[in-house]
């Protein structure tokens, strides 16, 4: 019995240790998700997602909604999109699994991750990377385009884990501060 | 004129232009020197907007506000719009839930999710958007001046800083915020 007790102890141990020891990487696992006219769509720096893999989804503008999505399929041609085309970027086709993607509103897309996320006045919070601290989820407009960005600490003066752009296509009243579109 | 009430129908009407030929001058010959260096140094270059219509901005501004409850008969109106906001039973009594549902037929349809501005550089005329990119180790190009410009740095897109300098040289402005965006001052 106390040979057991020992096994599952060090069994244990040895998970935490593995589990603090493999960091939250950002930009691997957080993207953002788009509903185009025909699909929903991830663009993420990750080339590694598999179909049926989930991911959450988060979107922060005012009432904020989350959800679940699942991997379709990797370089759809629905998803194809000049401006999210960049070096390390990979384009995925989703299905949504819980919740609905806003078209025209990009929302967060997050994997390896299933903790709440909670609304406060500056966005959505959540501890993405474990540790035990809130991170905020931002969303704001440039002239023409809106920027996600996540900070550790507070926001626009921690510092910045993450950051996406989507080109709207449309001219918006800006009211990002200057540290959210670098 | 008789007015025709809002809906969907409105969104194909005053389209937005992808043409350098409906920008404004002096800004329009600057925007075709500086396209003209681009081509000249290999750059590919996919122009997504140039001349925006103020009168599109106006049926995307409003419809976007009466779908987020502003009452129809407070929008102003437009010379050359003839939309009629506000709908009407057939006693002819104001029909608010008819109105707010047609504007927001609107807002889908023009596939916006935050509020358009009414005026801007682009239905000024005075700016454009497009994607810029090189494969090249150097790009080779030639500034306003006339002068060689060796650019090799990352990255090999529009948000190239040494590029936004050569762009400047034309008096074509990046707007570093957005990225396929740039302007006669930079706004």
């Amino acid at each position: 019995m106390r040979n057991l007790v020992t096994v599952l102890l060090t069994c244990f141990l040895v998970g935490r240790t593995a589990q603090a020891a493999t960091p939250f990487n950002y930009s691997a696992n957080v993207g953002m998700a788009l509903q185009k006219e025909n699909a929903a769509c991830l663009y993420i720096g990750n080339d590694r997602l598999t179909a049926g893999q989930r991911l959450r989804f988060v979107n922060t503008l005012a009432a904020h909604s989350d959800g679940e999505v699942e991997i379709a399929s990797k370089a759809d041609v629905q998803c194809q999109d000049v401006n999210q085309e960049q070096p390390g970027m990979t384009r995925y086709s989703l299905k949504v699994i819980r919740g609905a993607l806003r078209k025209g509103a990009p929302a967060f897309a997050i994997a390896n991750f299933d903790r709440p996320f909670r609304q406060v006045k500056h966005g959505v919070t959540a501890d993405l990377d474990g540790d035990g601290r809130q991170e905020i989820l931002r969303t704001c407009t440039s002239s023409e385009g809106v920027h996600l960005t996540i900070w550790k600490g507070a926001a626009f003066k921690g510092k910045r884990r993450w950051h996406g752009y989507d080109y709207l296509g449309y001219d918006v009243t800006a009211n990002c501060r200057a540290s959210e579109t670098r | 004129m008789a007015k025709t009430v809002s809906g969907p129908l409105w969104v194909a009407q005053f389209p937005n232009s992808t043409s350098v030929d409906d920008l404004t001058e002096p800004f329009k010959s600057n925007v075709k020197k500086f396209l003209a260096a681009l081509k000249a140094a290999g750059v590919s270059v996919s122009i997504s907007a140039t001349k925006r219509l103020k009168e599109r901005a106006y049926l995307m501004h409003w419809s976007f506000k009466i779908s987020e409850g502003l009452d129809p008969d407070k929008v102003p109106v437009m010379a050359g719009v003839e939309i009629e906001w506000t709908h009407r039973d057939q006693k002819g009594n104001k029909d608010l839930a008819a109105s707010t549902f047609a504007a927001s037929k609107m807002v889908d349809k023009y596939d916006i999710a935050f509020e358009p501005a009414l005026v801007s550089r682009h239905s000024e005329g005075k700016a454009i958007d497009m994607n810029v990119s090189w494969t090249s180790q150097e790009l080779v190009i030639m500034d306003g001046s006339g002068k060689e410009i060796t650019i090799n740095g990352v990255p090999k897109s529009g948000m190239n800083s040494q590029l936004h300098k050569v762009g400047a040289s034309y008096k074509v402005i990046k707007l570093v915020t957005d990225r396929p965006h740039w302007s006669s001052d930079g706004h």
